[in-house]
């Protein structure tokens, strides 16, 4: 039998595969990801760049928690000047398309990200991180208002005519609320979910595991809230939408999108497994050939639903 | 010096033995395909082969050996938590992972005698720097106690003189280790290099008085680690001028003592 086709489109996109490697999970694209080949990506999306460079939060920025870890990064990064002229070339030469993500503290800041990136060559996308939860005045703001998040895709969108992702995040009431308005402003795809916020304290010093207090919530243990958030934004708002949260098996990968992932995100089970995204894939393929797909297509929305009593929140269980 | 690419690793338990009432000293058969490490770097174990406890924990490379039937590799641990708790109950026989090796470890000095202060569980690496010792070098090791620290263990490990130092007078001289360097560096008009591991506090001491007489001073230091080879950014280690940092993993462990905002480490 042929062995199955792994290629995906994710709105304008066609991948070879659909795992893409998740914002903030390989450096600044300077040395990672260095313990597998990255060319068996379907994409690589790159640490958020701002305008200006940043350093990050004090130490510590990383802590353990139950199945998953906490971080709080705080979004250092070199800013756009450095990052067109030293990490770009680097990241294209990986030979994947490069999602380009960006980062603004004003609306302004994102129109001047979105028409310096359109000005770079082989750039597939642009993801608007609306969502980082670690940086006070940043993405918290837009990512939890529908209006805000309308009023940043429109600026995006105004300078730019490449694929623009909308990055949401989970803390927020009514995502969809949040992806529809995304959509309204101008995205082509939507991508969930950014990290939870969370906390971790250490009892015996009675303080914060993470030198900013809290921090977001990555790994396995956000895996079901990644997919009940997919599963709602795909089929309320019928975009094209990239499932990602908790993905370290082929099991888990595979529950996005046949819950209606057009494309797999992955970042946090590289740190503790590099060779994670080889496994998803072989995995992948051995399941669609198990199951007899010819094509990874097949399974993409292919939920069996219950029939949900819609009154009736799940919530209130 | 070009640090060796990581790899990742399944490595098998040759050894698992307490060696004083909480530390243990874990030897591990890597087989042929292992780069060999520099003195300074470390690893990443993943104490279950599991998705709980969820991170790798970082430990420096104790020792190294090849040989025709493959690589060795020594650890010595305390177990301070969870993590190395079940690290202690694993086996022999039993397949530990790995990622490593990793980070930039120490570098090579300009020919001045060296003095390797090791602090606890800090002198870790430095024992395996002074498996290759240079003609001069003097390994001083403090720790509060010989009832929590196998100190025998360690001075029977190492091929230059040892002075031991500890806080309760159990061993050797009763005194802390910054005191006793601070003598011998006096001695030899502190025409030395000093290379230091151990609690940042004493890594802190070391630091003020080389920067004081100009000496030159390596320090191996600790941050919290998720990926261990530069992807995450967890590993901030504060470095001047303010507002500075630099990945532990990546950058360091091993960094020059005077680049250290001692005051912004947690
Ligand atoms: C480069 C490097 C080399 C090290 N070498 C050694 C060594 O040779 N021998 C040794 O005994 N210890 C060493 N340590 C410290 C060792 O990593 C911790 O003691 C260990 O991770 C504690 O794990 P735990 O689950 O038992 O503790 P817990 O407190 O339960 O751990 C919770 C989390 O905090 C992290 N953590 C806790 N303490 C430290 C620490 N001091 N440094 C970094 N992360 C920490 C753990 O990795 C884990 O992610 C080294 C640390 C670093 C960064
Ligand atoms: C250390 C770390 C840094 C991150 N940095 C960014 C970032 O710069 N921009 C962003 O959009 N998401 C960032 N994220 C979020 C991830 O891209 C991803 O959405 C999230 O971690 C959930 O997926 P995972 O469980 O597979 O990691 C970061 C996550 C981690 C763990
Ligand atoms: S531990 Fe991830 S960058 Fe150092």
């Amino acid at each position: 039998m042929k062995s199955p086709d792994l290629a995906v489109h994710w709105g304008p996109l066609r991948l070879s595969n659909p795992l893409v490697l998740s914002s903030g999970t390989h450096g600044m694209g300077e040395d990672g990801p260095r313990l597998f080949p990255p060319e068996i990506l379907g994409a690589i999306v790159s640490k958020t760049v701002t305008v200006d460079p940043r350093e990050g939060n004090p130490p510590p920025r990383v802590a353990e928690t139950p199945c998953g870890m906490l971080n709080s990064i705080g979004l250092p990064n070199p800013g756009i000047d450095a990052y067109e002229r030293d990490v770009h070339p680097r990241l294209v030469s990986l030979g994947v398309p490069v999602i380009v993500s960006i980062a603004g503290f004003t609306r302004d800041e994102y129109r001047t990200l979105a028409a310096r990136v359109d000005r770079l060559e082989s750039v597939a996308g642009i993801e608007v991180n609306v969502s980082c939860p670690n940086v006070e005045r940043g993405g918290m703001v837009a990512g939890a208002s529908p209006g805000e998040t309308l009023a940043v895709l429109e600026a995006v969108t105004g300078e730019t005519d490449r694929a623009v992702v909308a990055k949401l995040t989970p803390n927020v009431t009514d995502i969809v609320e949040i992806g529809q308005a995304a959509m309204e402003g101008g995205a082509r795809m939507l991508s969930v979910i950014n990290t939870l916020v969370g906390m971790s304290v250490d009892v015996d010093r009675r303080c914060s595991n993470l030198g900013v207090m809290t921090g977001g919530l990555s790994g396995p243990a956000i895996h079901p809230v990644g997919l009940a958030n997919l599963w709602k934004l795909a089929k309320a708002t019928g975009a094209p939408v990239l499932g990602g949260g908790g993905v370290v098996s082929a099991e888990g990968a595979l529950a996005y999108l046949i819950a209606g992932a057009s494309a797999v995100g992955i970042g946090t089970a590289t740190f503790v497994d590099p060779f994670a995204p080889v496994h998803i894939l072989e995995g992948i393929a051995d399941y669609l050939e198990r199951h007899e797909f010819a094509s990874v297509t097949e399974v993409i929305g292919s939920l069996a639903e219950t029939q949900a009593d819609l009154s009736f929140p799940e919530e209130a269980c | 010096m070009p640090s060796p690419h990581p790899i990742p690793c399944r490595a098998e338990i040759l050894r698992n033995e307490k060696v004083a009432p909480e530390v243990y000293w874990l030897e591990l058969g890597l087989g042929g395909h292992f780069p060999p490490p520099y003195p300074g770097q470390f690893v990443l174990l993943r104490v279950l082969n599991a998705w709980e406890p969820f991170l790798l924990r970082p430990m420096s490379i104790f020792a190294f050996e090849t040989s025709r039937r493959g690589s060795r590799m020594e650890v010595l641990y305390r177990v301070v938590g969870r993590g190395t708790r079940i690290l202690a109950s694993r086996c022999i026989g039993e397949p530990l992972d790995l990622i490593g090796p990793l980070g930039r470890g120490f570098q090579a000095g300009g020919g001045r005698p060296r003095i390797l202060i090791g602090g606890g569980m800090g002198v870790a690496p430095l024992v395996f720097l002074a498996s290759r010792p240079e003609p001069e070098d003097v390994l001083i090791l403090g720790c509060r106690s010989t009832s929590e620290f196998p100190v025998d263990f360690v001075r029977e490990r190492v091929r230059v003189p040892v002075r031991v130092c500890t806080e309760d007078g159990s061993c050797g001289v009763t005194g802390v280790a910054p005191e006793m360097a601070e003598a011998l560096a006096a001695q030899c008009e502190w025409k030395v290099e000093v290379i230091a591991g151990g609690p940042p506090a004493m890594l802190a001491v070391v630091a003020r008085l080389c920067e004081d007489r100009d000496v030159p001073c390596q320090v191996t230091l600790e941050a919290r680690m998720a990926c261990g080879t530069g992807s995450c950014l967890g590993c901030a280690i504060p470095t001047r001028p303010p507002g500075l940092y630099r990945r532990a993993c990546t950058e360091g462990p091993v960094f020059e003592a005077r680049e250290i905002r001692w005051e912004a480490l947690p």
